[in-house]
């Protein structure tokens, strides 16, 4: 396989919360991810994990408690944090889009939804209004929207949820990113629908040669529609590798223990075990090195005091971080 | 095999005028003693509405509804709350934080089934609470505490400890783990069937997840358009769905590769550790 | 600040009413036609009226009419428009259209000219008074606790209690309405500066209370008459403690809703 330059590149990224009532919470802890060009990755956690956080820190719209402790973040070979607000404004449209769960709440209702994707296209160097509509009514129907010169004068409301995620990516995609990250974007739709929206994802990816960031705390779904999936844990890369390589061969310990709680086809109640205890508050001053530490049955007093130690094979595509992986 | 509830010819309509519009549109269901009986489909099936109407907490425009030989269905939902059989039909909710009041300990919320139906007091009553959180596996510490000072997992716990405290014979659960992570799931998914077995309780669950439906029950009823299209054993409808919907349903689920053989396997990325 | 100063106040007012009179510097009632129209001084500190009564001591003495009415009033309306409020908001269906439609008739006029018709009605006494203010205040009662009821009777947690055989008396009484206590406690901080406002806005137009009895509006309506003639401190006094009654009133109502609203307690 070719060796590309990543599109998108972090190192040791750590961000921490200022909280309302004094201390810091260390939400991300040391996070490196790179991101080929058209590859799809997919960040699995549960919830409190950081992925989101993570994907807010990737546009730079956190809120103002969030700070970026340390660490970096380059898209295509360009510095993200150290960026001006301005360049800032452009590089989210044009080189990375993000769709998110609740698709009703992130359209504006007031606007029709023709006019609301003309608008990121008249942001992004489309100078007359005109074609900017009519490239609006093109982006409408190649998401699958039918009837898209009357559905472009919809409001938000008068669609369905699914249609509302189709007109959410056709705002995405307007300006042509080139990294769509998709936070939970099927998270509360039906399995049906959301088979049509990751279709939906995936083909235009496929066609614009673009790089997705899938965002989920469902592993199955990851697994099927992402080549590689990276695993986070209270604000930790656990294991990143191949999808399918992840689901068989999984090396840390609380990977392993979130494929035996994930219920599939396969699946009787008996080899379905839940993971003990819970992720630690990243509020606490005496978090352990590994956050796992608490809920694994492989700790030993190393783990709490040594960073996991990273390990990779030979060819670099599944790195675990655990001293005493499977 | 028993029977333990009976609807026949369930109809039930929202709104007014040209947008009335049946949510259950000619349902029956049976449940037998101490059976799991899923009822799968997607949102606006009408699902979550007879989980209501088969608690007795929502009208039904037509049909009637058989508890234990009896018809209960005469009797509307208004006046539900006083009749013999209500401690014996109980439900769990999706949101087990709003199924709490702000107000009240756990402890307390657990104790009002108990006070209202089955008039326990005193050391009886503090008795049955503690016994059913107990079996529900919240930790004593939390048992005096508020609803917004537990974790999801505990809430789901706490209402799972309320619906059973009286020990009902049917017991509705309208997605009683849609809000929780998976790591937390499976742990209720086994106390579930623990409590089914050993207290001998049928339920019904509702939900969207074929996947939990599939480890937890041993029929299934799918639902489309306030229509049940298919019905019958986990296993069959699952392995071989006879319904174009059934089928549509199963095949959209993400795929779990097998663990035979690696199917998107790259090239070359045969596992070798480093030993650093 | 705010908490300290609506706080302070609140006790202020308290004292005003309870201790007024064994404070008071003079009877309030007592004439002293040689010190008639005196401005304010040391021994007078808001001046003398017409027949020499001290001003001073007649603000302090209408707090024991003021507040006691306007108290009164807000009870009865709190009582009523809750009660009803909830009943609506928990039943809908007719009731609630009926109810609904005389409270939107209510509030087509200004409220005002309603209480001013309800007591030329009734007869001119501080009770009718007192009857009047708790009636222009019961559609705030209602509106507020239908609208708060309503939004809650399909939540889990009502859903729960029916399921534990409680009833619809027990479900508004013990479930829901002590959820909404916060929110009716608000009300009615708020509520107390408007009945003050309206109770001493009846007697400033001679309804209600009669002479010589001290009352604010009743004294400022006295003062006014002297205003163009260049006794000016004879409706100031009292003026000046009746705004800070309903300022004190309006601040607690504030006080009780940051209090009790989570998202601008932070």
């Amino acid at each position: 396989m070719p060796v590309l330059a990543p599109l998108l590149t972090v190192r040791r990224l750590s961000l921490a919360f200022a909280l309302p009532q004094g201390g810091r919470a260390s939400v991300l802890d040391g996070l490196s991810l790179d991101i080929a060009p058209q590859e799809a990755l997919a960040l699995v956690g549960e919830s409190g994990s950081g992925k989101s956080v993570f994907a807010l820190a990737l546009l730079r719209l956190l809120d103002r408690h969030a700070e970026i402790t340390d660490g970096e973040i380059r898209i295509e070979g360009e510095d993200l944090l150290h960026a001006s607000d301005k360049r800032m404004q452009d590089l989210r449209g044009k080189t990375l889009a993000i769709i998110f769960q609740n698709p009703a709440s992130s359209l504006n209702p007031i606007r029709r939804i023709g006019r609301q994707i003309a608008d990121v296209l008249l942001a992004h160097g489309e100078r007359s209004a005109d074609a900017a509509r009519r490239r609006a009514v093109q982006m409408l129907a190649r998401v699958g929207i039918q009837d898209a010169a009357r559905r472009a004068n919809a409001y938000p409301f008068e669609l369905s949820g699914g249609m509302k995620q189709r007109v959410m990516i056709a705002l995405a995609l307007a300006a042509s990113p080139r990294l769509l990250i998709a936070d939970e974007a099927t998270t509360g739709l039906d399995v049906t629908t959301q088979a049509m929206v990751m279709d939906l994802i995936h083909e235009q990816a496929r066609a614009n040669n673009m790089a997705t960031l899938l965002i989920t705390h469902d592993l199955a779904l990851a697994a099927e529609r992402c080549d590689r999936i990276a695993v986070i844990h209270a604000g930790q890369l656990v294991e990143s590798a191949p999808a399918a390589r992840l689901l068989t061969a999984a090396r840390h310990p609380y990977t392993r223990a979130l494929l035996t709680a994930t219920p599939h086809a396969g699946s009787t109640l008996a080899n379905l075990r839940a993971i003990p205890g819970q992720a630690p508050d990243t509020a606490a001053a005496d978090l352990p090195a590994c956050r796992y530490y608490a809920r694994c049955d492989r700790r030993t007093e190393l783990c709490k005091s040594l960073p996991p130690m990273q390990t990779a094979s030979s060819n670099g595509a599944h790195v675990v971080a655990c001293h005493h992986p499977l | 095999m028993t029977v333990l509830f009976q609807a026949r010819g369930l109809r039930k309509a929202f709104g007014n005028g040209e947008h009335r519009r049946y949510a259950v549109d000619g349902v029956d269901i049976t449940v037998a003693e101490g059976e799991a009986l899923a009822l799968a489909g997607e949102s606006g099936s009408g699902k979550s509405t007879i989980g209501l109407i088969m608690a007795r907490l929502l009208d039904h425009d037509e049909g009637e509804i058989l508890f234990d030989g009896q018809e209960i269905g005469k009797c509307s939902a208004r006046r539900a709350a006083q009749q013999p059989w209500r401690a014996q039909i109980q439900m769990v909710f999706q949101d087990a934080g709003g199924a709490f009041d702000p107000r009240l300990s756990i402890s307390d919320s657990v104790a009002l089934p108990l006070r209202r139906l089955s008039h326990s007091r005193g050391n009886a009553l503090t008795h049955a609470v503690e016994d059913a959180l107990d079996r529900a596996g919240l930790a004593g510490h939390l048992f005096r505490r508020k609803p917004h000072e537990l974790s999801g997992g505990q809430l789901a716990r706490a209402g799972i400890a309320r619906a059973i405290a009286l020990r009902p014979r049917l017991l509705i659960l309208d997605e009683p783990t849609a809000a929780l992570d998976v790591s937390v799931q499976a742990g209720i998914l086994h106390l579930l069937n623990e409590l089914r077995r050993d207290l001998n309780m049928a339920m019904v669950f509702v939900s969207h997840d074929l996947n939990v439906l599939r480890v937890l029950c041993s029929r299934v009823m799918v639902m489309e358009h306030g229509n049940i299209v298919e019905e019958g054993p986990v296993g069959r409808v699952f392995a071989s769905p006879a319904h174009p919907f059934t089928t549509r349903l199963l095949a959209a689920l993400p795929k779990w590769p097998r663990s035979e053989g690696l199917p998107h396997q790259l090239p070359g990325s045969a596992l070798i550790i480093h030993s650093q | 600040m705010k908490y300290g100063s609506s706080a302070l106040l609140l006790a202020l007012f308290l004292a005003l009413a309870i201790a007024g009179p064994a404070v008071a510097p003079y009877n309030p009632l007592a004439y002293a036609l040689a010190d008639r129209l005196q401005p304010p001084s040391l021994h007078h500190w808001f001046g003398t009226d017409a027949l020499g009564r001290d001003v001073f001591s007649r603000t302090l003495a209408a707090a024991r009419t003021d507040l006691p009415a306007a108290a009164a009033a807000v009870i009865l309306s709190s009582l009523i428009g809750v009660s009803v409020g909830a009943a609506c908001g928990y039943l809908g269906g007719a009731i609630d259209r009926w109810v609904g439609r005389v409270v939107d008739v209510m509030m087509a006029f200004p409220l005002f000219v309603v209480a001013v018709a309800l007591v030329a009605a009734l007869g001119n006494s501080l009770t009718n008074v007192v009857l009047a203010t708790a009636v222009i205040n019961l559609p705030f009662y209602i509106r507020l606790v239908r609208a708060e009821i309503a939004a809650r009777r399909q939540l889990g947690y009502v859903m729960a209690a029916r399921l534990a055989g409680c009833g619809h008396g027990y479900i508004i009484g013990r479930v829901l309405i002590p959820n909404i206590a916060p929110i009716i406690a608000v009300q009615i901080s708020l509520n107390l500066g408007w009945a003050v406002l309206n109770t001493s806005g009846l007697s400033f137009i001679g309804l209600g209370v009669r002479p010589p009895t001290p009352e604010w509006g009743a004294l400022v309506s006295d003062g006014a008459q002297y205003l163009l003639t260049g006794q000016w401190w004879v409706a100031l006094g009292p003026s000046l403690v009746l705004v800070l009654a309903v300022f004190a009133f309006t601040l607690i109502g504030d006080t009780a809703h940051d209090l009790f609203s989570p998202r601008s307690a932070r």
